[in-house]
């Protein structure tokens, strides 16, 4: 082994524990090379120093300040339960969405043509939006569907 | 890590799947002061580092199911850590980092008047970690893995997101600046 290889060597010490035959004929070498020696010293030192550097210790309320917030997570839903919810709440929604339009067909059936009567006013639709429809059971149906699409929406949440 | 920790620790790690969330504080216990002083060495401010490794537990607590049992838990969890180390890293420094990119330390936040004094008392111990924390930072990581936390450069690899070969050279150019450095030889 030349004194250029072994300097390589010593160099890339810390990687050649993989490879004892190269390690030992670095060493055959030193014994003999006064300055390959030294740089071999060198590096071993360094080596020593650097696994003895210090792991400072961990601040006291880490672990606990850790735990909590694992306790903060476990109080959240898990993914898979606010996807349950979100499916639930969309079905839900779906449902009374759908009883608006049977709802509008039985207000239209128990109120006649007279339910929609406000289309053909001298205003438009305006001026039967803004007169208020009296309680018959047909706007008592419609209220009711429309009641339950906004609970679809909004109560199933919980 | 001796085989009675490793089975403390496969054991905590089973129990938290199980839903034994109280056994997370097993492995905070076993791990905390290493991955604080991982946190430390990479982001050199004591408390961005206990934010770090208080993001890390709690990251693995939450993604515990991709760890691979078969695998010791260590070098999963510093793994983690490396890369909030260096989003904190990148959001205080507003610097594109890449692993193996060695940054100048005037670009890298450097803590205020001399927190480390608090940490290590043992002045030559403090002189070690101030030479070693001077490097740039994929190299000072790469040391910190594969000389205090003893890992393999196949596992601290892993953890930093680089070839083996990438930390090889990050070693080499790290022992070397450490030899040019004055104070680490004692």
């Amino acid at each position: 082994m030349t004194c250029e290889q072994a300097l390589t060597l010593i160099e890339t010490l810390p990687f050649t524990a993989d490879r004892p035959h190269q390690v030992a004929s670095l060493r055959a070498h030193a014994r003999d090379c006064p300055r390959c020696r030294a740089a071999l010293k060198d590096a071993e030192a360094l080596d020593s120093a650097l696994s003895q550097l210090t792991s400072p210790e961990a601040p006291q309320a880490m672990a606990t300040v850790i735990m909590a917030r694992t306790a903060q997570l476990e109080e959240r839903p898990t993914f898979q339960e606010v996807e349950v919810r979100r499916d639930r709440r969309a079905w839900a929604a779906l449902l009374a969405g759908g009883a608006i339009g049977p709802g509008a067909l039985v207000y239209r059936w128990l109120a006649g043509e007279s339910a929609f009567s406000f289309m053909t006013s001298p205003l438009g639709g305006l001026q039967g939006i803004l007169t208020m429809p009296s309680l018959t059971p047909a706007v008592l149906v419609l209220a009711a569907s429309l009641i339950l699409y906004l609970a679809g929406l909004f109560r199933v949440s919980d | 890590m001796t085989t009675p920790a490793r089975n403390v620790e496969r054991r905590a790690v089973q129990a938290v799947r199980d839903g034994d969330r109280e056994s997370f504080g097993t492995l905070v216990e076993l791990h905390q002061r290493q991955l604080f002083g991982l946190s430390l060495m990479m982001v050199r401010d004591p408390a961005a580092a206990e934010e770090v490794a208080q993001d890390a537990f709690v990251r693995a607590y939450t993604r515990l199911d991709l760890y691979d049992e078969n695998r010791p838990f260590y070098p999963w969890l510093a793994a983690i850590t490396v890369r909030l180390a260096q989003n904190w890293l990148q959001r205080h420094t507003r610097v594109q980092q890449v692993e193996g990119v060695p940054l100048g330390p005037e670009m890298e936040p450097v803590s205020p008047a001399n927190p480390l004094r608090d940490l290590i008392t043992d002045e030559d111990d403090q002189q070690l970690w101030r030479s070693v924390a001077a490097l740039p930072s994929g190299q000072r990581t790469a040391v910190y893995l594969h000389y205090r936390q003893d890992m393999k450069v196949r596992d601290v690899a892993q953890a930093l997101g680089v070839t083996s070969g990438t930390v090889k050279t990050l070693l080499f150019r790290a022992r070397r600046n450490l030899r040019q450095s004055s104070g680490i030889m004692k």
